[in-house]
C-alpha cells in the first residue's frame, strides 16, 4: 500500500478546500512545528497588515507595523496553540481519544485559509496600495472558522455539539483581540 | 427514539431561523440608530426569506444530484443533512452580532458570505456521512449554490438597505395623512 506524505503546500490549500479529507491524510504526517508555523505566519501577516493600513493613513509609524507583525506572529505561535490545548482539554474531558500534539497541530492548521488570505492581502497592499486588513485579514480569519469546526468535529468523531461552541468562542476571542490591537 | 429525532429537528429549525433573523437584523441595522424598529423588522423578514430560499435550493440541488438515493431512502436524509449543515452558521452569526453591536462595525457582508459558504461545505459533508461516501459532485453542487447565494446577498444588500427608510417614510406619510 502506498503511503504518500502530502506536502505542506498541499495541506494548506487542502485545509481551505477540503478540511475533513485533508486532516485524515495529514494529521499523522504533518510535523507539529510546521502547523504552528502556519498559524504564526497567518497572524503575523494579518496583524501586520492592520499596522500597515494605519501606517498608510499616517496614524502610525513604520515601527508600529513591525510591532503589530511581531505581536501577530507571537499570537499565532502562542495563543492559537494555547487555544488548541484548551480545546484538547475539553475534548479529553468529553472522553476524546486524540493526543494533545495532534489536536494542537490540527487546530493551528485550520488557519491555513487565513495564511493564504494574509499572503494575498500583503501582495495587494504592497502592489496596489489597498487597505487590506479587513478585506483580506478578517475574511481569512472568518474562513478559518469552517475548517476549525470540521477539524474539531473530526477529532470528536462527528459531534457538532462540541465543535460549534468551541469554534464560536475562538472566533469571538480572535475578533475582539484583533480589534483591541487596532485601537492601540 | 422518535421523540429524540423530533426534538433534534425542532432544535435545528429554531437555531437556523434564529441565525437568519439575527443576520438580517444585524446586516440592516443603522450604525446611527441601532434599535430602529423598521430596520429590525425588515432585516428579520429579509433574513428569514433569504434563509428559506437558501435551504430550499440546497435541498433541491442535493436531491437532483442524488436522484437514486432519494428514490431508495426518501428525501428525509437529504433534508436532515442540509439542516445539520445549517448549524455551521452559528459561529458566524455570533461573531456578526459581536462585530455589529459590540465593535460597532457596519461592514457585515464578509461574515454572511463566509457563513453561507461554510454551510454549503458542511451540508455536503453531512450528506456524505449519511450516504457513507464523500462525493465531489455534492461538494460542487452545495458550494455552487452557496456561492450563488453569497453573491445574491452581497448584490441585493446594496439595494435592500434602502428599503427600511422608504418603509419608514411611507408609514410616516400615511400617519400624517390620517392624523390630518
Amino acid at each position: 500500500m502506498e503511503n504518500t506524505k502530502p506536502s505542506l503546500f498541499r495541506t494548506i490549500f487542502g485545509m481551505m478546500i477540503n478540511p475533513g479529507g485533508t486532516l485524515k491524510k495529514s494529521l499523522f504526517t504533518t510535523k507539529w512545528h510546521l502547523s504552528v508555523a502556519v498559524s504564526a505566519v497567518a497572524f503575523g501577516l494579518f496583524f501586520g497588515q492592520t499596522g500597515f493600513d494605519l501606517y498608510k493613513t499616517g496614524q502610525k509609524g513604520l515601527e508600529f507595523v513591525l510591532l503589530t507583525s511581531a505581536i501577530g506572529f507571537a499570537y499565532g505561535l502562542l495563543v492559537i496553540p494555547l487555544l488548541g490545548f484548551l480545546t484538547w482539554t475539553v475534548l479529553k474531558l468529553s472522553k476524546g481519544e486524540r493526543r494533545m500534539k495532534e489536536t494542537v497541530s490540527a487546530f493551528c492548521l485550520s488557519y491555513s485559509g487565513a495564511l493564504v488570505y494574509g499572503a494575498l492581502g500583503l501582495a495587494f497592499s504592497l502592489a496596489l496600495g489597498w487597505k487590506t486588513s479587513v478585506a483580506f485579514g478578517v475574511t481569512g480569519v472568518l474562513w478559518a472558522i469552517g475548517p476549525m469546526i470540521i477539524t474539531i468535529r473530526e477529532l470528536t468523531g462527528g459531534r457538532n455539539a462540541l465543535s460549534i461552541p468551541i469554534a464560536t468562542t475562538v472566533g469571538i476571542a480572535v475578533l475582539i483581540s484583533w480589534s483591541i490591537l487596532g485601537n492601540l | 427514539m422518535e421523540k429524540d429525532r423530533q426534538t433534534g429537528e425542532m432544535g435545528r429549525n429554531f437555531v437556523r431561523r434564529l441565525c437568519f433573523i439575527a443576520i438580517g437584523i444585524s446586516a440592516f441595522s443603522d450604525p446611527m440608530e441601532r434599535l430602529n424598529p423598521y430596520d429590525a423588522i425588515f432585516g428579520a423578514l429579509a433574513g428569514l426569506l433569504f434563509g428559506w430560499l437558501f435551504r430550499k435550493f440546497l435541498r433541491s440541488f442535493l436531491s437532483l444530484f442524488n436522484a437514486k438515493f432519494k428514490k431508495e431512502k426518501g428525501k428525509k436524509p437529504i433534508h436532515i443533512a442540509v439542516d445539520k449543515g445549517m448549524l455551521f452558521l452559528v459561529p458566524f452569526t455570533v461573531m456578526l452580532l459581536v462585530a455589529v453591536y459590540y465593535l460597532n462595525w457596519s461592514e457585515t457582508r464578509g461574515f454572511v458570505a463566509a457563513g453561507i459558504m461554510a454551510v454549503g461545505t458542511a451540508a455536503a459533508i453531512e450528506f456524505g456521512r449519511t450516504k457513507g461516501k464523500q462525493e465531489i459532485r455534492n461538494t460542487l453542487a452545495t458550494s455552487g449554490i452557496s456561492f450563488l447565494f453569497s453573491f445574491l446577498w452581497t448584490l441585493s444588500y446594496a439595494y435592500l438597505a434602502k428599503a427600511p427608510s422608504l418603509v419608514e417614510g411611507g408609514v410616516g406619510l400615511i400617519r400624517g395623512i390620517i392624523s390630518g
